[in-house]
């Protein structure tokens, strides 16, 4: 508990001096860079390297936007799957059965999602800590069983899944992919610099004292909520195209909410850019193992999830942050 | 280490590994290598041939065998000079394919499309890979289509039975090598007619191939006069089949017919066993065909009838001797997996060998296409390029097997068609 | 409704199962607040004890759940003492993903150790009819083991001193530990009994389904759910909840569908958590 006060602290008090003040800059420097080395990858690496590039920037998509929720409330959603999951089948409906283009059906994905979100939050939102995960989870099961239901069959198509053939390059979705990334990670800085960025982290470290304090926290939570699953059916809506086929089992499945989690731990939880680091480093790592370590490729990646909770608690970022590598400050 | 597993001990050869260095954001590489002999390590350019398989997650037990029908073809063509029934193709007797070592290049997808779509761009632009065979499953066969289809790189996919991957999509470089699912459960309706049942359930597991084989099977229930008192998928991931089983026997049915994969046909029948149901027929997907499935359920496998694609008493040209490699190799006896992905690399060789190329991807692929042929695994004829189903298989087929006792032990019969059947249909379900 | 006394038995076998590990559970998090991810494996590793004992050594499985049980608290007290116990008090998060790290690390090596391939005992499948009820003798027999184990547990943490240290330090570690409990000692032994407890569901399930390397994730949702129903720390109410989930999915395959009877759960769940956001018995944990 202690530890994340201390964070908590650090984090908001932290850009207080001038010279910090200026080097919270470097944040926005080093995404920059990234983002700029990422538009650059398509002419400087091959199809089979754009392709794991492409898969870094979906996880980093979904981590971050997993992060706008739960890093910043501290409630831990096990329902982001379910988010990314309606996002695709909203996408590849309205492009097999309607014959939407591309990114109208993207932008259909994030909405119906955030849509679902909406309409969930209200009951999922009372429930507190770890009856809040578990519900969740619940509620990520129980999507993918409604979704292959005799009821939702006609729009679903249940466990034939749908295919969907969308006419458009390699690099289209890639740079869509970039696109969204830097959507999300613009919408955290702006949120983690604003009050109601403050406001969520209040939520987080005392939601009791925050309602005594006036703010008003079930706005704010369900606000999150949205935002998050919004980002996730974008994503799930893009990644739909990418692998132009899906099945209520793939689409739901629960290592696409929980990989994402591992990433923002990883990187640095409530932060702007633990989600980019944290998303790009394991990745690269789990295609590094999978390729060298073939049958014994998941373990190698539990050891090293092991050794980092017991040795890197507070994710990167925190870590580089309190060894002096890096400012002390929110903007990062 | 693991990846070595199956190199035998007496392995002479090589185990290659590549390190590709794409632009030094990172180092991604090494594979399973084929099995080489040293005699043309420096003489000629192996010829590297990719693929992703389940080896870990959902499919891994089933992904196992067809690595290993890959990997003992590969053994035979690099010894040989041809797999076990090709010795008359032209451009044989060099060890390898087309005088060049083979080299097998396998990775992992975890039974998720999303990482097969990653691996197939992998193999076909980082690694470089001069040839393709498919992956497991239906699911990530679907998947990985488009990029295969852009790269265009002629590919025979041995496992995927779906036949929507195929239907009106008019692929033009991959083949379907198993029977599709259409042509699931041979001989069931008939057999039912001819001894008077009347009331048929169909339960299948919520996915994309056994909602295809529930379909054509529903289809000959119809025509063959047959009631169907029940109807109805049940989700994946089911730890329990007594509530569905039971609704079975409250339906009256006298022939259950279904399943899914080996875990669903294990545990019906272990619910029927169980609720001391007693139908006429039990008929499952899959499972029935597999060691596994008597292994684990003893004397309740009994009289269950199944389908299978293969079965290790065929006689088609080279079946027994691939049955005999497999032993010595791995020990046991094959089934279907393994000799699937040997006779989808048979495709590959033989569509090759008769190119005289492996360069020209468009004569391999026509050739491919117009092939007729009978490999280990099956018979084989898909339908032609210029045809909406292009790819779709048309000649391989299925038989029914039941498990019978004989001399104590446990063996799977072929009970149906007669002209392949080596004992009688049991009837009823004991 | 055809039969209901039947799908009262049929649910009423498979709950019974499904409290063996549920109660597990729930026992460790009330002492230790941790969400076990790999508990679920544990019964895989019972399970596998079980099938080599009888596969190697011809052991009955009834014979084969005691060693099976101890061998599994020692791995799990170990586990906690060498791992778990290092995030005790820690976010819920870490402890989640440490666990989930464990999980991968043990059914990612069993599959190597013992090969993908699916397997089962068969032991006792001749079904008897009792009162119009079918069923196969090693239902019965996991049932009857499936309640006498719970029993004992609920003997064991009622009437033993070690058991009631378990109880205090589920209800208040502070108190627990200033009254001069070994709260530490208490974790791990509530840890391995948990362990061993999901053993004995292991060797049942291997008698009546079939095991393989990957089933502990398959329970995972399923027993979470079951959790969080009765109350999390809630051993009593893991108990009923199991019994309840058994239930619903037996009744609601029969009177509505097998497709939407998977469901049925979960959106009890959730409406249970709308009106009692703490589970059925649960204590409010949520500010702990």
């Amino acid at each position: 508990m202690s530890t994340r006060r201390e964070r908590a602290d650090s984090s908001v008090h932290g850009g207080g001096s001038s010279w910090v003040a200026w080097l919270s800059w470097l944040g926005v420097a080093i995404f920059a860079v990234y983002v700029a080395f990422m538009l650059a990858a398509p002419w400087l690496v091959n199809r089979g390297t754009l392709s794991l590039l492409y898969l870094v920037l979906y996880f980093v998509l979904l981590a971050a936007s997993w992060n706008l929720m739960s890093g910043f409330t501290g409630y831990i959603n096990f329902a982001h799957v379910a988010f990314i999951g309606v996002g695709m089948y909203a996408s590849a409906i309205a492009i097999a059965d309607l014959g939407a283009p591309w990114f109208l059906a993207v932008a259909l994905g994030g909405c119906v999602a955030a849509a679902y979100a909406a309409v969930l939050s209200v009951p999922l939102l009372r429930i507190k800590g770890p009856y809040f995960t578990i519900t969740t989870l619940a509620v990520a099961e129980g999507t993918r069983v409604i979704m292959s239901s005799a009821f939702m069959e006609p729009l679903t198509r249940a466990g034939s899944g749908i295919p969907l053939f969308v006419q458009i390059g390699f690099e289209t979705k890639y740079f869509a992919m970039l696109a969204l990334v830097v959507a999300v990670v613009v919408v955290t800085y702006v949120l983690a610099n604003s009050r109601i960025g403050l406001r969520l982290l209040s939520i987080r470290e005392d939601e009791r004292a925050a309602e005594n304090l006036g703010v008003n926290t079930t706005r704010l939570k369900i606000g999150a909520f949205v935002l998050s699953a919004f980002f996730a059916g974008l994503g799930g809506g893009l990644h739909a195209m990418y692998l132009s086929y899906i099945d209520p089992f793939n689409a739901f499945h629960i290592k696409y909410t929980v990989i994402p989690i591992i990433m923002t731990f990883f990187g640095g939880i409530g932060t702007v850019l633990g989600p980019v680091l944290g998303g790009t480093v394991l990745e690269l790592f789990n295609d590094y193992i999978w390729a060298h370590v073939l049958r014994l490729n998941l373990a190698t990646f539990g050891v090293v999830l092991v050794a980092l909770i017991l040795f890197m608690p507070q994710g990167l970022l925190e870590w580089l942050k309190d060894r002096g590598f890096l400012p002390k400050t929110r903007r990062i | 280490m693991c990846s070595r597993k199956y190199v035998p001990s007496n392995d002479t050869g090589l185990t290659r590994r590549n390190f590709i260095k794409t632009t030094g954001v990172v180092a991604i590489g090494t594979a399973i290598a084929g099995h080489i002999p040293t005699i043309f390590a420096q003489q000629k350019k192996p010829l590297r041939i990719g693929a992703s398989i389940s080896l870990t997650g959902k499919y891994a037990r089933s992904g196992e065998e067809q690595h290993k029908g890959y990997m003992l073809w590969a053994k035979h063509v690099n010894e040989l000079g041809h797999s076990y029934g090709k010795a008359d193709l032209p451009n044989s007797g060099e060890p390898g394919l087309l005088g060049r070592p083979v080299e097998l290049i396998v990775l992992d997808d975890r039974s998720d499309p999303t990482t097969g779509v990653r691996l197939y761009n992998e193999l076909i632009h980082s690694r470089q890979v001069d040839l393709l065979l498919g992956p497991y499953s239906s699911a990530v066969t679907n998947a990985v289509a488009p990029i295969i289809e852009n790269a265009q790189i002629p590919t025979p996919n041995p496992m995927a039975s779906s036949t929507a991957i195929w239907e009106g999509r008019n692929l033009q470089w991959q083949v379907q090598v198993q029977p599709p699912g259409s042509r699931r459960l041979p001989g069931l309706t008939q057999v039912a007619m001819e001894h008077g049942d009347e009331k048929i359930a169909i339960i299948y597991e919520d996915s994309e191939f056994p909602r295809n084989a529930a379909k054509a099977l529903r289809a000959r229930a119809k025509e063959d006069g047959l009631q169907i008192v029940l109807d109805t998928a049940y989700p994946v991931k089911i730890t329990d089949w007594t509530p569905i089983v039971q609704q079975v026997m409250n339906s009256g049915a006298t022939v259950l017919a279904g399943g899914g994969y080996l875990p669903d046909a294990i545990g019906i029948t272990r619910a029927t066993r169980s609720l001391g149901y007693q139908p006429n027929i039990l008929s499952l997907l899959v499972g029935v065909a597999l060691p596994d499935y008597r292994d684990t359920l003893g004397k309740a496998a009994l009289t269950v009838t199944g389908d299978a694609d293969w079965t290790p008493n065929v006689n088609y040209p080279g079946a027994q001797k691939y049955v005999e490699a497999y032993r010595s190799e791995y020990g046991g006896v094959p089934e279907y997996h393994s000799a699937g992905g040997y006779g989808a690399a048979q495709i590959l060789e033989e569509a090759v060998r008769r190119a005289g190329t492996v360069d020209d991807f468009e004569k391999i692929r026509d050739i491919m296409f117009e092939l007729k042929t009978t490999t280990v695994f099956n018979l084989y004829e898909v339908a032609p390029l210029d045809s909406p189903d292009s790819g779709l298989q048309l000649a391989a087929n299925r038989v029914m097997l039941q498990v019978q006792e004989a001399d104590g032990k446990l063996e799977n019969a072929v009970v149906y068609p007669d002209e392949a059947a080596n004992a009688q249909w049991i009837y009823p379900f004991q | 409704m055809d039969h209901p006394l039947q799908l009262l038995a049929n649910g009423l076998v498979v709950g019974a199962i499904y409290s063996l590990v549920a109660v597990g559970l729930s026992l460790v998090f009330g002492v230790m607040r941790v969400i076990n991810i790999a508990h679920g494996d544990f019964a895989m590793l019972g399970a596998y004890v079980a099938f080599f004992a009888w596969d190697w050594l011809g052991l009955s499985p009834l014979v084969s759940l005691l060693p099976a049980m101890a061998i599994l608290f020692l791995f799990g007290a170990g586990l906690q003492r060498l791992v778990i116990e290092r995030v005790v008090g820690r976010p819920l998060l870490a402890s989640l993903m440490l666990t989930f790290g464990l999980s991968l690390i043990i059914w990612n090596s069993s599959q190597v150790a013992f090969t993908t391939k699916l397997r089962g005992i068969s032991y006792l499948t001749e079904p008897v009819t009792f009162l119009g009820v079918t069923m196969s003798q090693s239902y019965i027999v996991g049932f009857v083991l499936a309640l006498i184990l719970t029993g004992a547990l609920f003997a064991f943490l009622k009437f033993t001193a070690p058991g009631k240290a378990i109880r205090a330090t589920s209800q208040n570690q502070d108190v627990a530990l200033a009254c001069g409990i070994d709260v530490r000692r208490a974790r791990t032994l509530a840890f391995g009994i948990g362990a061993a407890l999901a053993a004995a569901a292991g060797t049942l399930i291997s008698m009546t389904g079939f095991i393989y390397p990957y089933m502990g994730f398959e329970y995972l949702a399923k027993t979470f759910t079951i959790v969080v129903l009765g109350g999390l720390g809630s051993v009593a109410g893991a108990l009923v909840a199991a019994f309840a989930y058994g239930l619903l999915e037996s009744f609601g395959t029969a009177m509505l569908s097998p497709r939407i009877a998977p469901a049925l759960p979960f959106v009890l769940l959730i409406a249970i958590m709308i009106f009692r956001p703490s589970g059925l018995f649960g204590t409010s944990v949520a500010d702990r």
